[in-house]
């Protein structure tokens, strides 16, 4: 067995331990390694974005990149109680940035296109369940009280209908995350027949 | 104590190693049950297909590694399709991890005679979310200044006319959904919308239910869904490989889960009644 | 000042960005085009940000000796190692590789796959058909988990069909109503930051 396989073998025992031993010390000292290797990983991605498009753009004398360095730099702040409100413009800018671009193109994306696509013709009954299906769920959110989730009168049949295509909704993903979950699970028991077992594959 | 009382008491334990051994016994001897194809595979594998020679695609890695036994199948499906067709591959990626994986994915090919600047280049990881998307399609070299391997883009060819989005033939994101980043809700908002570049989501099974109203509206070009997807690609290409390889023991997952189910609620419905008059 | 000049950016900035889409004018265009490039290098320092805190927590755990504070310097010395050899050599350097291949990526599976047990064990406990909307979620995710396996099709020929109906019709149906109807929600809160009602982004007290 080679070192590579050596090293993922003793992880993967060492996190599987927790299903059999709940909390124990390699479970423990296998997750922090595994948190620390992940965050400094993110941690050198970022040096080398910061490295290329701020540091570099500097030396070469675009002093424009000075604002998001600065802007970046007042993250800091939040450590220090006294200054700590010196984060809010960076933050800001960030949220501001990030609704406005999710704004313009939501209208489209979630909203235009998708109300005018389902405007299908009514010539056969997949259509027309389609089309059923959408007008109810957007009336259970629309129609439905705050609070006691209750409709008055006759709409409650139209939005105990969009429930009842929300819940196939939900069940369709539910159905595709286990199928997402056990290939990892596949993966893995694959991984201990192959390489610990040495029972071909 | 009846059985169905002991039932529900049984030792999770028992029902994990349960699992354990019904996804290993088609993994040592595969069934090779036969597998139909999707029209949304079909649809994506006739797009690539009708590309021509040279035409350049970028592919954005944005899964993790955890998502890797999922989506390095549909990866190594579609990288194995854009190669046959001599396209030239652009790989990126939102989240910080996706870069390695890409690389990892890119690997195989390159012991195979792929050269790396001349065949595919590994753009890196680009920071700022959904709005250094946007700075992306807009100006490439405004977001990222080098390649995975620290190269100045200006210096490789296969950047020389490539600036925009718009530059390419065709955008694929492999994509898990990771919190905060290139959701694939983000690329859509950003590209194909925007610019009306042809696009494909190329996406874990979690996914695929939430991104079908895109692919109904037209909003994209295909969507790939699951290890499904991968294995049926594969079948596209007439080159089963780990996709395909698994779909025995996935069946075999399934069933388990399902049994589970069934299981569960006939012992649920069983014990109702003498809940009811309080005898459990 | 301390909360007015943040409000002023997000207005300003939140507006200008949503228009530059919109509206095809220079005076505009060229700016918001500016602020998107630099959010690569606000959101990297953000990162740093983030992983200083964590390196705060477990350096407090040491110094207080608290709980299993042993496995706060495995972190605290990992975690070093891995920003100073990634930042020295660079992330396509092969011990940088064979630690994020072995280490993380193992591990990443590992607790994926962790998770997919407990699913096995959350389907024989908990997913029970209590009312018809849980029979409804449970049938049609039972329908769609066959479908998208060979063993569907061999156990009876019309489950790929009946699968793909599923997903096609009722499923995308009411996945584009919540889009729509969840659409809505998002571009209203989007409003709220750009007019400066929604603060929750300044901290508490705002």
């Amino acid at each position: 067995m080679d070192t590579a396989t050596i090293v993922s073998t003793i992880f993967t025992f060492a996190l599987f331990s927790f299903i059999f031993w709940k909390d124990n010390p390699a479970y423990n000292i296998a997750e922090h390694i595994f948190v620390a290797v992940g965050a400094g990983h993110a941690v050198v991605a970022s040096y080398f974005v910061l490295k290329g498009s701020g540091w570099d753009q500097l030396a070469k004398g675009n002093m424009g990149v000075l604002i998001p360095v600065v802007l970046g730099l007042l993250l800091f702040a939040r450590y220090f109680k006294g200054i700590s409100w010196l984060t809010r413009p960076s933050v800001a800018i960030v949220v501001a940035c990030g609704a406005g671009l999710g704004l313009r193109g939501s209208i489209r994306a979630d909203f235009l296109d998708q109300i005018r696509a389902s405007f299908l013709p009514l010539t056969n009954l997949n259509n027309i369940i389609f089309i059923l299906g959408v007008v109810s769920v957007i009336t259970y959110f629309f129609f439905t009280q705050h609070y006691t989730r209750i409709t008055k009168g006759r709409l409650s049949v139209v939005t105990d209908l969009g429930q009842y295509f929300m819940m196939v909704a939900f069940g369709a993903s539910f159905g595709q995350a286990c199928m997402g979950r056990l290939s990892t699970l596949i993966d893995k028991v694959s991984f201990l027949l192959k390489t610990v077992l040495r029972i071909g594959v | 104590m009846n059985f169905w009382t002991k039932m529900q008491g049984v030792d999770a334990r028992i029902i994990y190693i349960l699992m354990m051994v019904a996804i290993a016994i088609p993994l040592v001897k595969p069934i090779g049950l036969p597998m139909r194809i999707m029209p949304t595979t079909l649809q994506v594998f006739e797009f690539i297909e009708k590309l021509p020679s040279g035409s350049k695609v970028y592919i954005s890695f944005d899964y993790g590694p955890g998502q890797g036994p999922e989506l390095n199948p549909m990866s190594t499906a579609v990288l194995n399709h854009l190669f046959k067709k001599g396209l030239k591959v652009y790989a990126m990626a939102s989240i910080t991890e996706g870069p390695m994986v890409a690389q990892s994915m890119l690997a195989p090919f390159e012991q195979q005679g792929k050269v790396y600047g001349k065949d595919f280049v590994n753009l890196g990881f680009f920071a700022g979310g959904e709005a250094g998307l946007a700075a992306l399609c807009q100006d490439i070299r405004k977001v990222i200044a080098r390649d995975f391997k620290g190269t100045p883009l200006d210096q490789l060819e296969m950047m020389k006319d490539i600036n925009k989005i718009t530059d390419f033939a065709l955008g694929v994101t492999v994509n898990s959904g990771p919190g905060g980043y290139g959701t694939p809700e983000v690329w859509v908002r950003q590209v194909p919308i925007v610019y009306k570049t042809p696009f494909v989501l190329a996406l874990n099974a979690v996914m695929t239910p939430s991104s079908l109203p895109f692919l109904q509206a037209k909003q994209i070009t295909g969507l790939l869904g699951g290890l499904r997807a991968a294995a049926e690609y594969e079948l596209c290409l007439k080159q089963p490989g780990m996709g395909a390889a698994l779909m025995d023991a996935q069946s075999a997952a399934h069933v388990v889960i399902i049994a589970f189910i069934i299981l569960g609620n006939i012992a649920y419905f069983s014990l109702r009644p003498k809940r009811r008059s309080g005898g459990i | 000042m301390r909360t007015g000049l943040a409000l002023v950016i997000a207005v300003v900035v939140g507006i200008g960005m949503t228009l530059d889409y919109f509206v095809k004018l220079p005076a505009l265009n060229n700016p918001m085009a500016e602020v998107r490039n630099w959010m690569p290098i606000v959101t990297s320092f953000a990162v740093i940000v983030g992983a200083a805190g964590l390196l705060n927590v477990h350096r407090r755990n040491i110094q207080r000796k608290r709980g299993a504070w042993y496995n706060s310097v495995v972190l605290w010395v990992v975690m070093m190692w891995t920003i100073v050899w990634g930042i020295s050599f660079g992330t396509a350097d092969k011990t940088y590789t064979f630690v994020f291949d072995n280490v993380l990526t193992s591990s990443s599976t590992t607790l994926s796959a962790v998770g997919a047990l407990y699913l096995g064990s959350s389907a024989f406990r908990a997913f029970k058909a209590t009312n018809v909307n849980a029979a409804v979620l449970l049938a049609s995710g039972a329908v769609v988990m066959l479908a998208q396996v060979p063993i569907g099709e061999a156990i009876y020929g019309g489950i790929p069909a009946i699968g793909d109906w599923i997903m096609n019709i009722l499923n995308t149906a009411g996945q584009r109503g919540i889009m729509i109807a969840s659409g809505i929600g998002f571009m209203t809160v989007c409003v709220r930051i750009m007019l400066g009602y929604n603060r929750s982004y300044l901290g508490s007290g705002q």
